[in-house]
């Protein structure tokens, strides 16, 4: 029952690469993107905030023919990556990592803005008085203190990536080693009468993947934490 | 010397100001919640932005709506002293402490200085959420200092705390006081803390100055009267603690004048120490009484009598240097025949002295 086949072993590689790197693009674009909508104001805010969520509240398949349109060989972004680099994302691992990250976007954002927004923002101005430029006081208390909400959505986006099926099938397509992940091959293997043992590992490996990045979160998030005194909170 | 005038606007007032502040010593800003005092050192401090105006520190211009100049607030050298301490969660107070530190011109002296004089020394490597109310507001007034700035603002220090911890704090700050010689412009609205600390006194009711100048003057201010709701007059007196006790137990305060009984222990020797003495607890005779449970009988001349609503009137007198002044009736006055320049004596319990 366990010895898994080749399509499996690739799946499972492909959906923690892909996940990885949507984690990796939504990261920093996620925390300048929180930042500048919790702390700066500017004529077309709105529309930031709008554009930001709608991955959110739109249809994934929608999301994905929008990145077709707009990535594919001939679309209007990607035939100039085509033309200028030599790179292609659509149908490849990249554009999956892509539709993750676009989906998982709203998700970073929010929880990352969260946590900006209800930080006292009288310890900035505390941190300016005292002589730190407004980077410094960016990268030494901001930051710092936004530490769970950065954890939280990076948790959350990753576990978004995880699961990404409609952006992705409609963008990068279900091509086995290229951008089939463990949603997409499991989606396949139901499509098939007969044999349902590989579906079921597949959803075994979902699930184990799924707890270990739970548990990761956990301990990681203890640690943030610990590191930033909450600890005692409860003793005032 | 602070030269400030600006206009700034406040959700109920629009606050239109004029003042100058010398670098000596300790200015209070006095008044009641919500009459500006904070928005005014906010102004100074560059948190808030005012509409117009012209804020001059020493030689560095803060701020000039006519030529556009506007120093961010990282550049403008000023200590603030938050009332919520506002101690940075993830570092330990050393790491507080070293936070404008690091960024100051002046790294090598004082840390050790300051710690000890704030007795912080226990605390270094503790985390802010683990601090007592009083610890935290010593760690967060050592932090301002050591980014060595060149004026410190204290913002109502004392207003988190209970009464205890209060007891716990002003002597830190009237020792940094005298020893740091960093001028400090202090915001309060408790008396207690302008009769102790205060060199120079603003005092400020919906975004006005009402009055400012010496606090021996502006003590006695109409003004201040009327923020207080009471019209009694307080002398303060700076005195100087003598090196060996009275007799029976009670400190020997002496003043240029002559000297003070006072029936309080904790006195420390040669110290200076400032005693408020509020107008009715003196009261005046002709000759100097013999047999009497008073303590202190001091010989003054009357400098002034003013009459005042109701059947009382207010003495000033001469002692010495020092300005005292008396609360007796219009009845007594006249029975006494005072007039400017009579020779008379201030009876005052040693219980009526309040020595900070």
């Amino acid at each position: 029952m366990f010895n898994l086949t080749t399509i499996e072993i690739d799946a499972f590689y492909l959906t923690l690469k892909v996940a990885f790197f949507s984690v990796a693009i939504c990261l920093p674009l996620g925390v300048i993107t929180a930042f500048t909508l919790s702390r700066l104001n500017f004529p077309g805010k709105w529309l930031l905030d709008g554009l930001v969520h709608l991955p959110l509240v739109m249809p994934p398949v929608v999301v994905g023919y929008m990145l077709l349109l707009l990535l594919g060989r001939r679309g209007v972004l990607g035939s100039w990556l085509y033309d200028t680099f030599d790179v292609t994302v659509a149908f490849t691992w990249k554009g999956a990592a892509i539709a993750s990250a676009v989906m998982a976007f709203p998700l970073m954002v929010r929880a990352v803005r969260l946590s900006l927004d209800t930080m006292d923002r009288g310890l900035e101005v505390a941190a300016r008085t005292l002589g730190a430029s407004r980077t410094i006081v960016f990268l030494s208390i901001t930051l710092p203190l936004s530490l769970p909400g950065i954890l939280t959505g990076t948790i959350l986006a990753f576990a978004r990536s995880l699961g990404e099926f409609g952006a992705t099938i409609t963008f990068v397509s279900n091509i086995p080693g290229e951008t089939q992940t463990i949603p997409l091959a499991l989606y396949n293997f139901t499509q098939i009468p007969g044999d349902q043992t590989p579906a079921i590992r597949l959803l075994t490996i979902s699930v184990v993947v799924a707890f270990a990045a739970l548990i990761a979160s956990d301990l990681l998030a203890r640690k943030v934490k610990n590191r930033l005194g909450t600890k005692f909170e409860a003793d005032q | 010397m602070i030269s400030a005038e600006f206009v700034v606007e406040r959700d109920d007032f629009l606050m239109d100001i004029k003042l100058e502040i010398p670098s000596i010593g300790a200015t209070v800003l006095f008044g009641p919640s919500g009459s500006g005092k904070t928005t005014f050192i906010n102004v100074l401090s560059g948190i808030t932005k005012p509409m117009s105006g012209l804020i001059k520190v020493g030689n560095a211009t803060f701020f000039d709506s006519e030529n556009k100049i506007d120093l961010p607030m990282e550049k403008r050298g000023i200590g603030y002293v938050f009332q919520d301490g506002r101690l940075f969660p993830h570092m330990s107070v050393e790491e507080n402490l070293d936070f404008g530190r690091k960024r100051s011109n002046d790294k090598t002296s004082r840390k050790q200085e300051i710690i000890e004089l704030l007795g912080l020394g226990q605390l270094l490597q503790r985390k802010p959420s683990t601090l007592s109310g009083g610890e935290r507001q010593r760690t967060a007034i050592g932090r301002a200092i050591l980014s060595g700035p060149s004026f410190l603002f204290m913002d109502e220090p004392l207003a988190a705390l209970d009464f205890a911890r209060k007891q716990e704090i002003l002597p830190y700050i009237a020792t940094l006081k005298k020893n740091l010689k960093i001028p400090i412009i202090y915001v309060s609205h408790q008396m207690e803390e302008v009769v102790r600390l205060a060199d120079h006194l603003v005092l400020l009711e919906n975004g006005k100055i009402l009055d400012h100048g010496q606090i021996f003057d502006v003590i006695n201010s109409p003004s201040l009267g009327i923020l207080l709701g009471k019209d009694d007059k307080t002398s303060l007196i700076n005195c100087h603690v003598d090196k060996k006790n009275g007799k029976d137990g009670l400190s020997k305060l002496l003043f240029p004048g002559g000297y003070f009984l006072v029936n309080q222990q904790n006195l420390v020797p040669l110290e200076n120490v400032r005693i408020e003495l509020k107008a009715q607890d003196v009261a005046l005779a002709l000759e100097k009484p013999v047999a009497t449970s008073i303590a202190n009988i001091l010989g003054a001349s009357v400098a002034k009598i003013e009459t005042s609503k109701d059947t009382n009137c207010d003495v000033l007198l001469s002692v010495g240097n020092v300005s005292i002044w008396a609360r007796i009736t219009q009845q007594s006055a006249s029975k006494l025949g005072l007039k400017i320049g009579s020779q008379v004596f201030a009876l005052i319990k040693s219980a009526a002295i309040r020595p900070f």
